[in-house]
């Protein structure tokens, strides 16, 4: 699964490698990397790989990183469309007569 | 206490960076740190004396990371650790990656070498910024010290906004030694009201649509203070409710509905109810794999209510049919309104069912013999030390018997290191509870193996006759990895003998503890009550039988259904 992001962060000591730690460790790859800075805040462009990770489960643990102002996914699904990644997921986790289809998923606040 | 020092200055001197900082610590409403100083941090331990602020001097760092994190959980308030660069800071990473596995909020302040120096391998300079990055919820390098105040204020404020965590400060030598205005300005953050989440509806008309429903309570309901919201919706649904090894005393363990721990040790009525259910309500837990089992088989036929105040947390190991992410008495609350409104399902059945399983697999305490049975002895613990106990726990079998056996049944009355399983928790992390809560029964509960991790503690009891009680069940051997060894890898005891074994009633005597051995079931009522009653830090030595196991046990890679057990020793 490839996916990509634009991150913008704070210009706070630490930001970059706070963010790609925490991507690493959450078990993608970082296969393209371009920092930009722009005025008070840097963009952070990325272009990860992973086996069998949620992408969306992802973007939610950058985005409660304090130097993260804001994490976008540039592919052109939408966010709820984007759930079905974690579904996929998790298709490995859960047996298969459990994978129930149509099942509306709140997002949360 | 005198008038503290630092608020009799005026605002508009010129202060060291050290001074305003433990200035900023009072106006933060801090009484307490734990630390040690060195070097690097000495400008700050400069500024300490007659600051009202009570310092207390642990032997090593880590007891000093770890009773901060026993402070922040017995209380609900920051706990405080300092420490300085190089080892000192490195010492302090095992407690704050303790304290964020289990959420608890602690601000670390490290000393650091001046900023010139930083990046020059220079004495005692570790780049501690960067060696915590993983394990702390955030972190600053202080490079000015006119951003004290607002550093500060920022520390304490993340460290127990949300899903609380441990916060690092490092700060550079000559950041404390320069000087700056003393007039404190920290910033505030606007509290905003909670609004319940918008799947409410829908999670109501899940709880009225099941027949067999129930509770998971974790250890993010103790964190938002949200037991008394979880209870009212436990008692108005009717629902059944299993806890897991954080979540205990979010209900008492003796409520009705409870049918107790869930997970690797815990109870088959439990473990169970959660393989049976139709739908599972999680409230304030991340499904660790300790609790869950192996998880591709874990609730097979449940619907999936999640709660927590981390949205990353939902859907992560297991798909939410419905995610509630936010504040959890906001949401419990309008989930009970909700659900008030609607027809109760039908789950007498289900009850009774659950009500069964809960009386067929009831903790026995008839092991054979006159050695002394710890569950028996944990039980009568809990017992005579009734509501007023606190019990911070170690690490291994002792922690298992202590969440069966002990009945919890209140929040934040029973501190036990569950995601980072660390060894040497509970003798610092009682320190602080007791500090924390002076009026409580500090029981710290320990075993052989762990005491040792930490045993320089004994010494700050005995500093600051610190009035903390220690049962100490000694089994001679590190007993839950020789009970692994026993069952999954053919008996090969390899490496957990401890028979060797100092006196541990004499070595307590040693440092200043009032100390007693036992080794027969005839004299635990006596000692326990010996142990209760007589004031000031004391340790009772209690010889286990060295083949006790815990049981029932998950083996790893199994559901929670597949559950071992074995002989009572």
């Amino acid at each position: 699964m490839s996916v990509q992001f634009e991150i913008r962060l704070t210009l706070t000591e630490g930001a970059l490698l706070r963010t790609i730690g925490l991507i690493q460790r959450r078990g993608f790859s970082v296969h393209e990397m371009a920092l930009r800075h722009e005025p008070g805040r840097q963009l952070l462009s990325l272009s990860l790989e992973s086996e069998g990770r949620c992408p969306n489960i992802l973007a939610r643990q950058i985005n409660r990183l304090h130097d993260v102002e804001r994490v976008e996914r540039l592919e052109s699904e939408s966010w709820q469309t984007t759930m079905a990644d974690c579904v996929r997921a998790l298709g490995k986790l859960l047996p298969v007569q459990e994978q129930r289809s149509g099942v509306a998923i709140e997002m949360g606040r | 206490m005198s008038m503290p020092e630092l608020q009799a200055q005026s605002d508009t001197a010129a202060i060291s960076g050290a001074r305003l900082l433990v200035r900023c610590l009072r106006e933060l409403e801090v009484d307490t740190i734990f630390g040690y100083p060195g070097g690097a941090i000495m400008p700050v331990y400069d500024a300490l004396p007659n600051s009202g602020i009570r310092h207390i001097l642990t032997r090593h760092e880590q007891g000093a990371a770890l009773a901060a994190d026993g402070y922040a959980r017995a209380s609900g308030r920051v706990g405080v650790c300092l420490a300085t660069s190089g080892p000192g800071a490195t010492n302090l990473v095992t407690g704050l990656a303790n304290s964020m596995l289990d959420s608890v909020p602690v601000v670390a302040i490290t000393g650091q070498v001046a900023t010139g120096l930083m990046g020059t391998d220079a004495f005692q300079e570790v780049d501690v910024f960067g060696i915590t990055l993983p394990i702390v919820k955030h972190s600053y390098i202080v490079r000015d010290a006119a951003d004290i105040p607002r550093v500060l204020a920022e520390a304490f404020h993340l460290a127990a906004e949300g899903r609380p965590g441990p916060v690092l400060i490092d700060l550079p030598k000559d950041i404390t030694i320069a000087q700056v205005s003393a007039a404190v300005c920290l910033p505030t953050f606007a509290k905003v009201k909670p609004q319940p989440g918008p799947g409410i509806e829908l999670a109501a008309s899940m709880m009225a649509a099941s027949r067999r429903p129930l509770f998971y309570l974790g250890g993010g309901i103790e964190i938002a203070f949200a037991e008394n919201a979880v209870r009212a919706l436990v008692d108005a649904s009717g629902f059944p409710c299993a806890m897991t090894l954080k979540g205990l005393g979010a209900v008492p363990g003796d409520h009705p509905n409870s049918v107790g721990m869930l997970g690797m040790h815990g109870n088959q009525a439990a473990n169970l109810a959660v393989q049976e259910c139709d739908l599972l309500i999680v409230v304030g837990a991340r499904l660790d794999d300790r609790a869950t089992g192996k998880l591709d088989e874990f609730a097979p036929g449940a619907r999936v209510i999640h709660m927590d105040a981390d949205a990353a947390e939902i859907s992560k190991l297991r798909h939410a049919d419905v995610a509630l992410a936010g504040d959890l008495i906001a949401d419990l609350e309008a989930l009970r309104k909700v659900f008030g409104q609607m027809q109760p399902p039908p789950i007498g059945h289900w009850r009774r069912h659950t009500g069964e399983l809960r009386e067929k697999y009831r903790w026995r305490y008839d092991a054979p013999g006159d050695t002394i049975y710890a569950p028996a002895l944990l039980r009568d613990l809990a017992d005579q030390g009734g509501d007023g106990l606190l019990l911070a726990c170690d690490v291994g079998q002792h922690q298992m018997w202590v969440a069966q056996h002990c009945r919890i049944r209140h929040p934040r009355r029973h501190l036990s290191s569950g995601g980072l399983g660390t060894m040497g928790y509970g003798l610092p992390a009682g320190i602080g509870a007791k500090l924390a809560c002076p009026d409580s029964t500090v029981v710290v509960v320990s075993g052989d193996g762990s005491i040792m991790m930490n045993i320089q503690e004994l010494a700050t009891l005995n500093r600051y006759r610190i009035d903390v009680r220690i049962v100490l069940l000694d089994n001679a051997s590190l007993g839950m990895v020789r009970q692994w060894q026993e069952l999954f890898f053919d008996a090969n005891y390899s490496e957990t003998d401890l028979s060797d074994n100092p006196d541990f009633a004499e070595l307590a005597r040693v440092f200043g503890l009032q100390a007693r051995t036992i080794d027969r079931r005839d004299q635990v009522g006596e000692a326990l009550d010996w142990l209760l009653t007589t004031p000031g830090p004391s340790l009772l030595h209690v010889r286990i039988d060295p083949r006790a196991n815990v049981w029932p046990l998950v083996p790893p890679g199994k559901n929670n259904a597949n559950m071992m057990t074995g002989e009572q020793r």
